[in-house]
């Protein structure tokens, strides 16, 4: 289970964020949207562990993350907004630097996870040369292919085309179906209805908020 | 952290054809730079080669000998010599067409002989140009010159009237003269004993070949430096440290790959520099020197993109401080043309000793010392930026 309590952050004097709790148990596909600027990146990275917050705790499968000296990166995956790929190496170096688990086991289930997220074919093409949609599947892999329980992804689907989104889609539903946690930002509509939980972050504040809601209510928030 | 350090090395080895050709322009760019300020700083003061103005106010028949004389030895052969009244002569060294006015007075030949020593006066514009120097320093030599041969013609009057000759003195004065004058001023020895050459001992080849190879391994590690040391996105390193590694690892994954790049690089410079420059000889103390100079080169670059966090702002500070360091320590104008206090600067700048160890190893001087102060300075380089990486960590760290 994810828990965050309290959490409030500052950058110099604005605040973005504001006694924020939530939590999340196995299965849960957790929704946050907000205006562009409200925070919501600032709190994946601190739920990431990348951020203190100035106050409040966060806690997973029961381990408060800043009591340790690193976030246990294997266990929390985190996916942020610009990919953290190095563009010269090839999509399977990029991939081979971020595996933590290089057991053979290992290596032909991350085989077949590259299947599944079509990238076998362009292993060897330089990371420099794919398109934005290609870089963020080939980000999300290099965290999945770690099995993580809990995956933290910042606009996910931000410059992807149909087909990526849906092989995207398909492989959270097939993680928060096996009981992990997924936590992510968007902006897409489409996407509310992947959510268990959708929140809105505004002003600071984090709100339940009904993803069935009609859509004019819910665009007010961005 | 082996495999983050092979991908490093994978990367660099990628870049090489990249960094050769960024450093291309820059180097052409600073050599452009270096010839054009020689060029300047020679038009301003008058070429080497500008004509003296001689004025000639003396009617002694010894002139037409003692002339050719002067003006056929080595030092004088950078200058000619244009005969012309006093008063065209000072207005062509105001005017810069000439680089310096000899007058030689009245009788001044007729008085070296009599003793009454009837000073030549030379004039020379203002400022430590460099005809300026040579000529103050060719007329230096010249009047040791002419001391010595005066010395002569009064040590031969003296021996003809202590041996009771003297009355045939005066019919071979002129022969004494003319052997005097000749013997002494055939003696290059009195130029050569003053070393009118600013590059000291070296070749020109040899003392600008020492510059190029530093600005070579200047530029192209300005190339793989802004390459390697900015790795990120800023999310790259969040997720290293997230994986356990530290901006300590980060830097060492990059000194390492940086440090074998400037290895070979060096290397394969010092063996080019052997084939071409004739005091460059391979020994253990030259390879022993190139590897401490690659590190020091190493742990500049490091310290320096890594300060500057942007590639961009990272070439342009690596650049401009390299290029500053080899200034002072004299790569593009010797020191006789540079401030005093940057001899003693010089040993203090990593770039500076790598030069002037350099320089000592093509004159074969090189002492332990020489070798080890890059070395010095290497360690001194990675203490700040292991100060710089704490600072870092602290900012950073969840």
């Amino acid at each position: 289970m994810l828990q965050a309590e309290h959490i409030s952050f500052s950058y110099r004097k604005k605040q973005v964020l504001r006694d924020v709790c939530f939590t999340a148990k196995e299965g849960d596909f957790v929704g946050i949207i907000g205006k562009n600027g409200c925070g919501k990146s600032t709190l994946l990275s601190i739920l990431a562990g990348v951020r203190k917050p100035d106050s409040g705790a966060v806690s997973f499968l029961g381990t408060n993350l800043y009591t340790k000296s690193t976030v246990p990166a294997e266990t929390i995956g985190y996916v942020p907004q610009l990919n953290p790929l190095l563009p010269e190496l090839s999509v399977g170096d990029n991939l081979k630097l971020w595996l933590r688990d290089t057991s053979v086991a290992n290596k032909e289930a991350c085989a077949s996870l590259y299947r599944e997220m079509d990238l076998t074919g362009f292993l060897s093409v330089p990371v420099g040369k794919l398109s934005e949609g290609m870089k963020k599947r080939v980000s999300i892999t290099s965290v999945l292919q770690n099995h993580p329980k809990l995956l933290i992804l910042d606009e996910p689907s931000a410059a992807l085309d149909l087909p990526c989104k849906e092989i995207i889609h398909n492989q959270l539903q097939a993680f928060t179906a096996k009981g992990g946690i997924v936590l992510f930002t968007t902006h897409e509509e489409a996407e509310f209805s992947l959510c268990t939980t959708l929140y809105i972050l505004k002003d600071g504040v984090l709100q339940l908020a009904d993803a069935a809601q009609d859509r004019h209510t819910l665009v007010q928030h961005f | 952290m082996s495999t983050l350090f092979f991908l490093q090395l994978k990367r660099a080895v990628k870049a090489v054809p990249k960094v050769i050709v960024s450093a291309i322009i820059p180097l052409f760019l600073a050599g452009m730079a270096v010839f054009f300020a020689q060029k300047q700083h020679t038009a301003h003061t008058g070429t080497p080669l500008s004509p003296v103005a001689l004025v000639n106010q003396d009617s002694a028949s010894y002139l037409d000998i003692i002339l050719p004389m002067i003006t056929e030895t080595e030092a004088a052969g950078s200058f000619s010599f244009l005969e012309m009244n006093e008063t065209e002569a000072m207005e062509a060294l105001q005017e810069g067409t000439v680089c310096a006015v000899l007058v030689l007075p009245k009788d001044m030949f007729e008085g070296i002989i009599s003793s009454a020593n009837i000073p030549a006066k030379l004039y020379l514009p203002g400022g430590d140009s460099f005809p300026s120097l040579l000529i103050g320093k060719y007329a230096e030599a010249g009047s040791l010159t002419l001391g010595a041969s005066q010395a002569g013609i009064y040590a031969a009057a003296d021996l003809y009237t202590a041996y009771g000759i003297a009355e045939h003195l005066s019919d071979i004065y002129y022969d004494i003269n003319t052997a005097n004058l000749k013997y002494a001023l055939s003696r290059e020895s009195a130029f050569s004993a003053k070393a009118t050459n600013a590059l000291g001992t070296f070749s020109l080849i040899e003392y600008y070949g020492c510059t190029l190879l530093l600005c070579l391994l200047l530029f192209l590690g300005a190339g793989m430096g802004s390459f390697l040391g900015t790795p990120a996105p800023k999310t790259f390193s969040e997720q290293l440290r997230r994986n356990g590694f530290g901006p300590f690892s980060l830097e060492l994954s990059l000194f390492l790959p940086l440090t074998i790049f400037y290895l070979i690089l060096t290397y394969l410079l010092g063996g080019i520099a052997a084939l071409l420059l004739p005091g460059f000889t391979f020994s253990g103390s030259t390879l022993l020197f190139l590897g401490c100079m690659a590190l020091c080169f190493s742990a500049y670059t490091q310290l320096i993109f890594s300060f500057a966090k942007n590639a961009g702002r990272g070439f342009l500070l690596f650049s401009f401080l390299g290029l500053l360091m080899i200034l002072v320590a004299g790569g593009f104008l010797p020191y006789a043309f540079l401030p005093d206090f940057f001899v003693t600067l010089t040993p203090f700048l990593p770039l500076g000793a790598c030069l002037s160890a350099l320089r000592r190893l093509v004159s074969g001087s090189l002492t332990l010392w020489d070798t080890l102060l890059p070395v010095l300075h290497m360690v001194l380089l990675l203490g700040l930026l292991a100060l710089l990486s704490m600072l870092r960590r602290k900012e950073v760290r969840p």
